[in-house]
């Protein structure tokens, strides 16, 4: 296991920049999600550490070794990592078996036979493949196919653990299994682990630290809570979780935001023009007009019944719309004009 | 380690590269350079325009060419006729055997023309055809009345389009198979009835499809040697593929030659443009989640009527054709009617034992064929490789390259190379060399397509895994790739082998009587009327042909369902 670290690395092709001075440090055995819309950059990263691309500027260097740097590059097969692919990248002209013994036999030349025969009985027990075990990958369903490539990145004992989208080919219910499944290995193994993804529930279930990307950068690193409660920009807010955001200008310790005067809580406004971040479920709706700081009245747009609660879309005049999750029991029909409170302590300041 | 090292070694790749465009360039600039140089001089060297206004006044230049548009339009036309129907029937109606249908086609298709040719004068010559004999015994004519004169530009056009009428097919066939049953239930729920919907939704999906198999059609009519040069000849007519051979008789007039063949160049090209624009101007690509097949129409009563129809059909290039070279084989003298009296091994005897030519031509097939075939296998994977994971900078150009040849008609690339090649510094005329220039240099499209193909339906993950797990570039094609590839490898080796067997448009003009092949045998016999001994070769022709086929197509593909479902390999 190693640490991995990024430092100002760099990469373009033509006039695309798509990893654009990234800093990274992955500590021992930590679990770490690359996370971000498609095109975001964080499959280039991803692929800049298995050395498959060579970074323009910066470095990598992975347990104290610099792999790759503007010079060169170590070529894959000697990072000593192993990876999860998107396509799962299963060899169809070999069996299970012989899927996972591969990277052993390469890695292990002088081992005896008996040693890899041990270690892949081992991993499909974990894994439960064992019936399997002589099937082709043509014959797998997609979740015992994810389970293969699992299997196959984890007998190696990887210095560093890649994944790249692992659960983006499975249906909803095979994924939320695997999130946990994936996240239980990791606590078994503890390899160094890099997690690319671009759905929020999987990084939140399965990473120690998050890093929001955008645009070929990093917009923010933190645990799961971190990112969620404390978003230091708009794309983080609205990337994960979904917010209301009120563009304004600051104004004596409060937000202008056309008809709108906001008080927030927490996070801190840059001088000028800010923007406030309220979470759906925190604005509170009431058949009465609501009264004191920060309460407005709206209008209801648009009603969606959601089994659990009920969503909203108010309409606040001056062209701001705001969405509001509430109880089941909160039912105010579409036209109606309706209080809205958006408490303070839950209104956050965005600097960027 | 401080620093990672050692990656940047001159990579071998770029090197490699660097020959392979370089021979590529040479195969087809070379030849197609020397071709217009001699078209614009004279044999004394100097510049000149008179072989293009030769081409342009001489009636008998002038004659061949309109004879060969003639040809050209019609047996194209006749072959979209039918292949649509068939088409049809095959790929959207529940007609009985579709799969023996289907083979019929691919039989047809693997038929060397020149083959068909000899076997339609057995049937439809004017006195001896068989066809004929019956004609006269059934309705009672002559003697010397007949029904059908094959040696005609009628004749020849239907001779053409017997086998050139599996292009339009194969096209239609997928484009028709392609159309996912949603695509047609879509046009029927928004109120189109079936005309409707076969109008306005189908035939403008399949349309493209059906032009452009039409060009290819009309292209390889335009460039054919093998059928003119059999039936037309003798009957003393000229298409301008014959015509540009018999340039190169004594006394040879080379210049005039390479003039002559610049049109059909010129033609190929611009049909090809019309083609790719027709084909790619839209994506016919049906966009969507999960494809339905197509639903079969269900014939009902006209099932019978329907195969009935398309067993006709398939009676004019293989069935008639293989059962008369078949007769001819086995019965003593061409006249007689086929009896047990008057079966005998005699052609049989002579092509194995006594003609001499059938040793030589057959090991030099045999060579010439697998050397080819290596070659075009080997440079394809290469530059299929190297273009599809972009190794090298440049790569775009490889394939372009490859490709290039297929804008060759083969008599054009004959003359060309017959131009390079039997002049210093190269001088290969006469030796097996340039034959195997000349058919690397024509397969090379389609052993590239093939190729191609197979390289974009192998995920670069795959590749990318065997990496990360520990092995280096080599050992994952090795390991991986090639494994993969084993299928592709071994079908295009096959096609390539098949298409050498059955090229005589560029041969005939660059063989020697050292470096004779099988089809060039079979074009002389042909001229010394040796009709028996022909049948025999031109079955074996076929039969090493469909043991090929049938090989590739069966091939265990070890536990690899993927790739060894749905269409055949061939």
């Amino acid at each position: 296991m190693a640490t991995v670290e990024l430092q100002g690395v760099r990469k373009a092709y033509g006039a695309l920049t798509v990893a654009d001075g990234i800093d990274l440090s992955i500590g021992h055995g930590e679990l770490v999600c690359l996370l971000g819309p498609s095109g975001c950059g964080k499959t280039t990263a991803l692929r800049l550490i298995a050395g498959f691309i060579a970074p323009d500027a910066g470095a990598i260097v992975v347990g104290g070794r610099t792999l790759s740097d503007a010079r060169a590059t170590l070529p894959p097969e000697r990072r000593n990592m192993s990876m999860i692919f998107q396509s799962y990248a299963l060899w169809p002209h070999m069996t299970v078996a012989e899927n996972i013994a591969y990277g052993l036999r390469l890695r292990l030349r002088r081992q005896p036979a008996a040693e890899v025969a041990a270690k892949v009985a081992r991993i499909l027990a974990v894994t439960q493949l064992e019936a399997l075990r002589a099937r082709y990958p043509g014959e797998l369903s997609g979740g015992q196919q994810q389970r293969v490539a699992l299997a196959r990145a984890l007998v190696v004992e990887p210095e560093t653990l890649l994944l790249d989208e692992p659960l983006s080919n499975l249906d909803t219910n095979l994924r939320e299994e695997m999130r946990f499944e994936i996240r239980r290995l990791h606590d078994a193994f503890r390899y160094t682990t890099v997690y690319v993804t671009h759905d929020q529930l999987e990084a939140m279930t399965t990473a120690d630290r998050i890093v929001v990307m955008n645009t070929g950068r990093i917009e923010q690193v933190g645990s799961p809570e971190d990112v969620y409660l404390r978003p230091q920009s708009e794309f983080v807010a609205r990337f994960i979780g979904g917010t209301n955001i009120l563009h304004g200008t600051v104004d004596g310790g409060v937000a202008r935001c056309g008809p709108m005067t906001v008080a927030w809580g927490q996070g801190a406004a840059a001088a000028g023009q800010t923007a406030i971040s309220v979470r759906p479920h925190e604005v509170e709706l009431s058949t009465d007009p609501a009264e004191g700081e920060n309460a407005f009245s709206g209008t209801v747009m648009r009603h969606t019944y959601l089994g659990a609660q009920r969503d909203y879309l108010l309409d606040m005049g001056g062209d701001i719309t705001l969405r509001a999750v509430t109880p089941l029991d909160t039912v105010l029909p579409v036209g109606a004009a309706v209080g809205v409170r958006l408490p303070r302590r839950h209104c956050r300041a965005l600097p960027r | 380690m401080s620093n990672p090292a050692t990656i940047r070694r001159p990579d071998i790749s770029l090197l490699l590269f660097g020959l392979i465009a370089l021979g590529l360039c040479v195969l087809v600039v070379l030849p197609l350079g020397w071709l217009g140089w001699f078209s614009v001089t004279n044999d004394q060297g100097g510049l000149t325009l008179a072989n293009f206004r030769q081409l342009a006044t001489d009636p008998a230049l002038l004659k061949p060419m309109r004879v060969t548009l003639v040809i050209a339009v019609a047996s194209a036309a006749g072959a979209a006729l039918v292949a649509i129907p068939l088409a049809w029937l095959v790929a959207r109606t529940d007609v009985p055997f579709r799969g023996a249908i289907r083979a019929l086609v691919t039989a047809s298709f693997v038929t060397p023309p020149f083959l068909g040719a000899i076997a339609w004068e057995l049937l439809a010559a004017p006195n001896s055809g068989i066809l004929n004999q019956w004609a006269r015994w059934l309705f009672g004519m002559g003697e010397y009345d007949y029904l059908f004169d094959i040696y005609t530009v009628t004749g020849v056009a239907f001779c053409i389009g017997c086998y050139t009428f599996p292009y339009v097919f194969t096209l239609l066939a997928n484009a028709l198979e392609n159309i996912p049953a949603d695509i047609e239930d879509a046009s029927n729920i928004l109120g189109g009835g079936a005309w409707q919907t076969a109008r306005r939704i189908t035939l403008p999906l399949i349309l493209p499809a059906i032009l452009a198999g039409t060009l290819v059609a009309f292209l390889q009519a335009l460039t054919l040697f093998g059928t003119p040069a059999i039936l037309a000849l003798p009957s003393g007519f000229h298409t301008l593929t014959t015509k540009i051979w018999s340039l190169f008789q004594y006394p040879p007039q080379t210049h005039l030659a390479a003039a002559a063949a610049l049109p059909l160049l010129g033609v190929t090209l611009l049909v090809l443009q019309l083609q790719r624009w027709l084909l790619g101007r839209r994506s016919y690509v049906v966009v969507g989640g999960k494809n339905s097949p197509p639903r079969l129409i269900r014939l009902k009563l006209w099932r019978w009527p329907a195969f009935a129809l398309c067993l006709l059909i398939m009676l004019n290039p293989v069935i008639l054709p293989y059962a008369a070279l078949l007769k001819a084989a086995v019965v003593r003298n061409l006249a007689d009617p086929l009896a047990w009296s008057t079966l005998s091994w005699k052609h049989l005897h002579f092509v194995l034992w006594e003609f001499s030519g059938t040793r030589l031509a057959m090991t030099n097939t045999l060579v010439l064929g697998v050397v080819s075939a290596t070659v075009v296998t080997a440079v394809a994977l290469v530059v299929g490789y190297l273009a599809s994971r972009r190794l090298v900078p440049g790569h775009q150009m490889l394939p372009v390259l490859a490709m290039a040849p297929i804008a060759v008609p083969g008599i054009v690339m004959g003359v060309g190379l017959f131009l390079v090649y039997t002049r210093p510094p190269f001088v290969l005329y006469g030796t097996l060399w340039i034959l195997i220039v000349a058919f690397v240099t024509l397969e090379m499209p389609a052993g590239f397509q093939q190729v191609q193909a197979a390289l974009r339906g192998l995920h670069v993950e795959l590749e990318e895994a065997s990496r990360i797990f520990g092995a280096t570039r080599l050992q994952a094609l090795w390991q991986i790739t090639a494994p993969l590839l084993r299928t592709t490898i071994i079908a295009t080796w096959s096609i390539v082998f098949i298409g050498v067997m059955r090229e005589l448009s560029a041969t005939i003009l660059l063989t020697t009587s050292e470096t004779k092949v099988i089809s060039v045998v079979i074009y002389d016999l042909n001229e010394g009327g040796d009709l028996g001994a022909i049948s025999v070769m031109g079955l074996a022709l076929l039969l090493v042909t469909f043991a090929i086929i049938l090989a590739v197509n069966r091939l265990p593909i070890l536990g690899y369902r993927a790739g060894g479902r749905g269409r055949p390999a061939i």
